[in-house]
């Protein structure tokens, strides 16, 4: 068996059990959090497959910019869309969480200030690409803008709300993911939600970096 | 050592060709006599302005203006001198001089604001070295993002629209640092309180720095 088809199965199997388990096993009854725990495994890994595909199309840019191939930018391009939909994904379920435990659906928190400017930093991107006609160049000053946008969105996500309190776990007065006492039961769920997800935005940029692979090819800019 | 004789020719001959278009900083001060003056009219019988509204504004002005001066740095007037500036410079050297001609205009139209601010809302901050400080740590990030962000833009077909929207969120991260550490001049906070905040402006400082050194060969070859 192709390592490919192991990963799709895994990737099914994980999701379905994060499904099942998450909906039904017995969560540890916090104060203001409640039964809206559950969201764990499926607000947080949104973040964690976004970061994840933004560093992948990181090492793709650099790639293109050493070697010049259009693969890389395909892949690096690709990467990138799923990632904003990962992010908008992760924002909406944050929402959700938010107004059923902070009580309102935008609270004024670093974080989510932060991951709605890394947004902001990366819709551009796209905007970018339909404004340069030439190919070889719109390649070149899109790797040029995404790794700078991707170490722009690092320090806003992960240097800046260091700096002050937040709400989310993990920073300023708030104790991290480790002291939050997950017990053993959550995390059960939450490890393999992750590599779930993470493996689910992989296939999905999968198939459309296939997808723009035979545009390429029926314009023959592949070979 | 020939780098660096190229780079002193390059930064003389931005402030040369700045020196003999002086109606460009003459435009510079107008803008901000305007801006000053609207928010002057703005806050009009309201009784005072709030310390960090005055301070939210300086920053959105000072924005906008070093916007405005990295936008000239790569005007497309200059397209047929670009090929003549490829045969005899290295791409880090003219940026370089564009970064340099952007921070020190965009440092003194920033300090001109801070007069025209003062004069017409009043000047609440009370550690004014620490001020100046952030005014120039603030300006020296923000003309390194604008000018690569410009270098970017200008290739594309909608430039004036570019600009905007691809700088504004990336140079986020500096305007959160140096907003906060005007605020503490703003506030006459205790300087070894705010020295978070100046170690990280520097390293991002740092952090931009390089990254447009080694980025924007690529886009000076394309």
């Amino acid at each position: 068996m192709k390592v490919s088809t192991a990963l799709k199965i895994t990737c099914i199997l994980l999701l379905v059990y994060v499904y099942a388990a998450g909906f039904l096993i017995e969560v540890p009854r916090r104060a203001i959090l409640n039964e809206t725990i559950r969201n764990l495994f499926f607000h947080v890994p949104m973040w964690f497959t976004m970061i994840t595909l933004q560093a992948i199309s990181l090492y793709y840019s650099i790639r293109f910019l050493r070697k010049k191939k259009v693969e890389d930018d395909i892949k690096s391009y690709n990467h990138v869309t799923v990632s904003i939909f990962f992010g908008l994904l992760g924002f909406v379920t944050g929402m959700f969480w938010a107004k059923f435990t902070w009580g309102e659906w935008v609270v004024n928190d670093p974080k989510i200030i932060g991951s709605f400017i890394a947004l902001l930093i990366y819709l551009p991107f796209l905007l970018l690409r339909k404004f340069i006609p030439e190919k070889e160049q719109r390649a070149v000053i899109s790797a040029v803008y995404n790794i700078f946008a991707f170490t722009m969105g690092f320090i806003l996500i992960f240097v800046i709300p260091r700096l002050t309190d937040s709400l989310h776990p993990g920073n300023g007065g708030n104790p991290g993911l480790n002291m939050y006492d997950v017990d053993n039961t959550l995390r059960m769920v939450f490890y393999p939600a992750v590599i779930g997800w993470i493996l689910l935005g992989r296939w999905i940029t999968k198939l459309k970096i296939g997808v723009d692979y035979l545009i390429a090819k029926k314009n023959e800019e592949l070979d | 050592m020939k780098e660096y004789i190229t780079l002193k020719w390059l930064i003389k001959k931005e402030f040369l060709s700045f020196k003999r278009n002086t109606a460009l900083f003459y435009s510079y001060l107008l803008y901000i006599l305007g801006v000053s003056f609207i928010c002057y009219i703005g806050f009009l019988g309201s009784g005072g302005i709030h310390p960090r509204t005055w301070n939210t504004l300086f920053w959105i002005s000072s924005l906008f203006g070093t916007m405005h001066i990295c936008y000239r740095s790569f005007s497309s007037s200059e397209k047929g001198l670009f090929y003549y500036y490829y045969t005899i410079t290295s791409p880090e050297a003219y940026l370089l001089s564009k970064i340099v001609y952007g921070f020190v205009v965009s440092f003194i139209t920033s300090i001109c604001s801070y007069l025209a601010f003062s004069l017409f809302l009043g000047n609440p901050v009370q550690n004014q070295f620490l001020y100046l400080g952030a005014i120039a740590l603030g300006t020296g990030c923000l003309s390194i993002i604008f000018t690569l962000t410009t270098a970017i833009a200008d290739k594309s077909s909608e430039k004036s629209a570019m600009v905007p929207i691809l700088s504004f969120p990336t140079s986020l991260p500096v305007l959160i640092l140096s907003v906060k550490l005007a605020k503490n001049a703003l506030d006459g906070i205790a300087l070894n309180e705010s020295i978070d905040e100046i170690v990280l402006l520097g390293a991002l400082f740092l952090i931009i720095f390089t990254l447009s050194i080694l980025l924007y060969p690529f886009i000076w070859r394309s």
